[in-house]
């Protein structure tokens, strides 16, 4: 214990380097801290400060520049998002290249590119993400690497911001990929340095599988020497890098053998370990469920198993024959335990431990507790009448104040319209009180899914609208508009742009002027995609300006054929927060219509000092952005600035702001 | 492998949380809304923890919760710590940063364990759905439960509540540094090195009137049992009209005065009345009602399809162009002829 704090410390102070490396160790662990301090467009709760409790994903980060990359890139998506972000706020862009990319198929297909050419390179994506990358990622164990290629995938067990849970470990098997699963920050650091090595040495990129709980919890970490950024060239190997199926088939023959040898490895690494307690029960376990299992039943004997992809045949059928109870616990699908199953192991643990949602320690707890390894609580665990705790209701995710995608639901809500809706903070204008969302399956599938209503034609004459953001558009939003044109799909396509990748914190995408480290950036420009595609009518409308929104829409709407409408407007929050003149109540106009409220802005509630129904509302000052929605669509033009005229016109500048300057605010 | 069914039972049930009484060891859980300076407050416990040779995981839910909604960190120290999450029943102290997601997370709590809840609301949207009743989602009136210590973090700090500044929070982790026990200087550091540059005055007094606020309340009466007896520490639950209104809530009484009905307000019922004949089926009232109370029927004229969802706010009425919109008032109790609503509302103005 005391021999790690010290570590810690001097690691801080940047003493603990590698022969030769003093200068750069010390000055990239100072980096770490600087950067921590010094970080810029930061909410306080983003910034980390204590470089000795890392995420895991930041964690992963440091260990990238550690090993001597030359590149990370990747789509944002939680839980994978801060890697890329921590990683370029340590570095320089001298120091290594870090950038989202347009999706994560472009991704994985510029990390090839650069191994090619002799760079370690890290990918980062959600689990969802990697069916995107999928075509390439099949392929890439053929073609191999030159450079060592680390895809972090970050599954999210209990969909805290995902649309499905899918278990990715199935993949990596699919793909037959080395698969390595850190359980905390520590070995989030190291998994992913020995991830590198892995994959140069076996010719092949490998997975790091995360969960968002190992992702997103921190724990100490104490960094290991630095190395040098790999030196290396692209040289012409056709057999190799040109999958034409006569070198396919040659390389099908090598990947298999690599299976064979990889088994055999997989008996001899350190990252699996064999923990011998009591021989009464044995418990196989990877991941963030290892700490679990560790917590609720310490004395059990535990094979941990840091290389989930081989596993080690011989390894876990003589840690079976060592216990009388094998167990297996791991979250979502019963991955292990099919693959015990293949090797003759019968393990329990898919009976006690639930195959959906997250596992958290009471879940291992009352898993063990049904298979009679723990006795059964004498009373309920949670002292029950202890804490008589009153009824709370839910808080659910909400579209910030001043919202410019609420505009458009508000009014899609009144056009009846069947809404196919997409991936991205808008996914809430499904929720009451905007509530004007039909569907939301995948990345950019509301166009297709929008084509497909449209082409089977019964909506009971409701028409048919496709709603994505910017960014979600540029990742997979163009094939299916091409198709829609093609198709002359009777359409209307609402591209709600507000310069930035939103639900995930605001990153950049191409159609912004910026990269991920602030630098400008050639921005593309989304209507001049949507007219060379040949849509023949595009409408850019400010969503602040509820008039003209309104009439874009209903225009768009009823033209035949697919006409696309931008509401464009920057994040409220992002890049940087946005406020303008504050709004308030005229409680002598206000009668409590409650048309304000189909808004959805948290700003707006109703007046607890006024005894009178139905409730009047009143404007969280604090809160206000100063858009003026509200004020615009209230009937009795009750909501007023400080300085607006009781009957007066409620544009402000802020609404007449030019329509195509998303980027800045009026 | 030899199978044995037979086995169980031989293992006590593990620590998660067990030796807990010296504070070299414990679990927290940190409750807020978005933008309430919950994990900033988590990475200062933290910084204090390590600094004092401990070691810490945590764990904090990112993705949706940015939005506003609820915002939970879980925190463990110890010499040796496993888990990143925290058993139910199991933490020594839990931080709410508002009123209800400090009541939310009451269920982690260890008998004996203290919950400085801040008395700041934030009564989400969602609570307020109930428009024509006007019953509210939101326990506001609630009893303080056995172990919540109220904390009015902005009168202990001197401010508004309205002025919604983070570091007025801090006063709660002055309170949990008493009970913790750790050296005030390790705490001073750990808000110096955590929070942004420009508020770590203000954190820092916000810590020491926290901190002086509880030890003079711990003087009084034992943290764990008196905490409702301290009816000035929840202004909304006693009678002081004064402080009510400084937290920015009128106090509403009982429930049954709280959740006073529309009917009893406005006399009757509110009924919309169409006039078929009138109506040309423009759909202005059936877009601009914001309950969804009307809607076209087959024949293309307004019909009122939700009736027990209007709250009589008459937009529909006053906005037809053709005048066929009557809000009528049904009254069940006496019988008074059915009155227009436009008068009574006129009559309340």
């Amino acid at each position: 214990m005391k021999k790690e704090v010290v570590t810690t410390i001097e690691a801080k102070s940047g003493t603990v380097v590698a022969n030769g490396h003093e200068d750069v160790a010390k000055r990239r662990l100072g980096g770490v801290e600087l950067a921590g301090k010094s970080a810029k467009h930061e909410s306080a709760e983003n910034v980390t400060l204590y470089e000795g409790l890392l995420s895991g994903n930041e964690a992963i980060a440091l260990a990238t520049w550690h090993s001597g990359a030359g590149m990370a890139v990747g789509y944002p998506g939680t839980p994978s998002t801060e890697t890329l972000e921590y990683l370029a706020k340590i570095t320089s862009a001298s120091d290594i290249y870090v950038e989202w990319s347009t999706n994560e198929k472009v991704a994985m297909d510029v990390a090839m590119g650069a191994s090619l050419a002799g760079d370690r390179v890290l990918v980062t994506t959600k689990h969802v993400g990697l069916n995107v990358a999928m075509d390439s990622f099949m392929t890439s164990p053929f073609i191999g690497v030159n450079g060592g290629v680390v895809i972090l995938d970050a599954d999210d067990p209990g969909m805290h911001s995902s649309q499905n849970e899918q278990d990715n470990r199935y993949l990596a098997r699919f793909a037959g990929v080395p698969m390595l699963e850190p359980s905390d920050s520590q070995e989030a650091y190291d998994f992913t340095r020995a991830a590198f090595e892995l994959s140069e040495k076996w010719d092949t990129p490998v997975m790091l599988r995360m969960t968002t709980r190992v992702s997103h919890s921190r724990s100490k970490v104490t960094p290991k020497p630095v190395r040098s950024p790999r030196k290396g060239e692209f040289h012409r190997d056709q057999r190799k890098y040109v999958m034409l199926p006569g070198n396919a088939r040659a390389r099908h023959v090598f990947h298999l053998d690599r299976l064979a040898k990889m088994d055999e490895w997989a008996e001899e690494v350190s990252y699996n370990s064999e923990e011998m307690r009591s021989s009464q029960v044995g418990v196989v376990t990877s991941g963030i469920s290892y700490q679990y299992v560790r917590d609720v039943v310490p004395e059990a004997s535990v094979l941990k198993l840091g290389l989930t992809f081989p596993v080690p045949k011989q390894k876990l059928r003589s840690f079976a024959s060592k216990v009388d109870r094998l167990f297996v616990v791991e979250e979502l699908e019963p991955y292990l335990k099919d693959e015990m199953a293949i090797l003759g192991l019968v393990a329990e643990g898919a009976e006690f431990f639930p195959r959906n949602g997250e596992l958290s320690p009471r879940l291992v707890r009352e898993g063990f507790q049904k298979a009679g390894v723990l006795e059964a609580p004498k009373e309920l665990p949670l002292a029950a009448g202890t804490h008589s705790v009153p009824e709370v209701g839910p808080r659910f995710p909400l579209l910030c104040s001043g919202c410019s995608h609420a505009t458009p639901f508000f009014l899609l809500r009144k056009f009846d319209a069947v809404v196919a809706g997409d991936i991205g903070c808008y996914t809430l204008g499904a929720t009451e009180p905007l509530a004007s969302m039909d569907t939301c399956l995948s990345m950019g599938s509301s166009i297709g899914i929008a084509i497909g209503l449209a082409k089977a034609g019964r909506t009971g004459g409701r028409p048919v609208v496709a709603v994505l953001g910017d960014s979600t558009f540029l990742h997979a939003g163009i094939p299916p508009l091409i198709d829609a044109v093609h198709r002359e799909a009777n359409i209307t396509v609402v591209v709600l742009d507000n310069g930035t990748t939103a639900m995930t914190g605001g990153q950049p995408h191409p159609a912004t002027s910026s990269g991920i480290r602030g630098q400008s950036a050639p921005k593309v420009d989304i209507p001049a995609i949507c007219s060379a595609v040949g849509v023949s009518q595009v409408i850019v409308v400010d969503p602040y300006d509820v008039g003209a929104t309104s009439m874009a829409l209903q225009n768009a709407i009823a033209r035949d054929g697919v006409s696309v409408v931008i509401t464009a407007r920057s994040c409220v929050e992002s890049p940087v927060k946005s406020r303008g003149r504050v709004y308030h109540i005229d409680t002598n106009q206000c009668d409590g219509c409650q048309l304000c409220m189909n808004l959805g802005c948290p700003a707006l509630g109703w007046d607890f000092s006024l005894d009178v129904m139905p409730k009047r509302i009143t404007i969280d000052a604090a809160l206000c952005s100063g858009c003026t929605v509200c004020a615009q669509i209230c009937p009795q033009g009750a909501i007023l600035s400080a300085d607006s005229e009781t009957n007066g016109n409620h544009k402000t500048p802020a609404t007449l702001a030019s329509v195509n300057d998303s980027g800045k605010r009026g | 492998m030899a199978s044995n069914q037979t086995a169980g039972k031989v293992m006590t049930n593990g620590n998660g949380g067990e030796n807990m009484a010296s504070v070299r060891s414990g679990n927290l859980v940190l409750g807020g809304v978005g933008g309430q300076g919950i994990i900033t407050a988590s990475n200062t416990i933290s910084y204090v923890c390590i600094e004092a040779g401990l070691n810490v995981k945590k764990s904090e839910v990112h993705g949706m919760s940015q939005r506003g909604g609820a915002v939970v960190s879980h925190l463990r120290f110890g010499a040796e710590v496993h888990s990143v999450i925290v058993e139910p029943g199991q933490a020594e102290w839990i931080l709410g940063f508002e009123w209800e997601e400090g009541l939310r997370y009451l269920e982690y709590l260890k008998p004996g364990g203290v919950a400085f809840v801040s008395t700041e609301r934030r009564i989400p949207p969602s609570a307020q759905v109930d428009r024509r009743g006007g019953k509210i989602n939101y326990p506001l009136d609630s009893e303080v439960p056995v172990g919540v210590v109220p904390v009015d973090t902005y009168r202990i700090v001197g401010k508004a509540a309205s002025e919604r500044t983070a570091s007025a929070q801090t006063v709660l982790l002055g309170a949990l540094s008493v009970e913790m026990g750790l050296p005030v200087e390790l705490w001073h550091k750990a808000i110096e090195a955590t929070v942004p540059p420009k508020t770590i005055k203000a954190n820092l007094l916000s810590f020491e009137n926290g901190r002086s606020w509880y030890e003079e309340r711990k003087g009084g009466a034992t943290a764990r049992q008196g905490a409702s007896s301290h009816s000035e520490d929840y202004p909304n639950r006693s009678t002081n009209g004064n402080k009510a209104a400084s937290s920015g809530i009128k106090k509403l009484g009982s429930s049954s005065e709280a959740v006073m009905s529309i009917s009893s307000w406005m006399g009757g019922t509110p009924r919309v009345e169409i006039t078929r004949a009138w109506c040309k089926g423009c759909n202005i009232c059936v877009s601009v009602c914001p309950e969804r109370v009307l809607s076209i029927d087959s024949q293309e004229i307004a019909v009122v399809s939700e009736p027990d969802r209007c709250t009589g706010c008459g937009l529909c009425a006053r906005l037809c162009p053709d005048l066929a919109i009557d809000i009528l008032l049904d009254e069940a109790a006496n019988d008074e002829p059915v009155q227009s609503l436009a008068k009574k509302l006129g009559d309340n103005r």
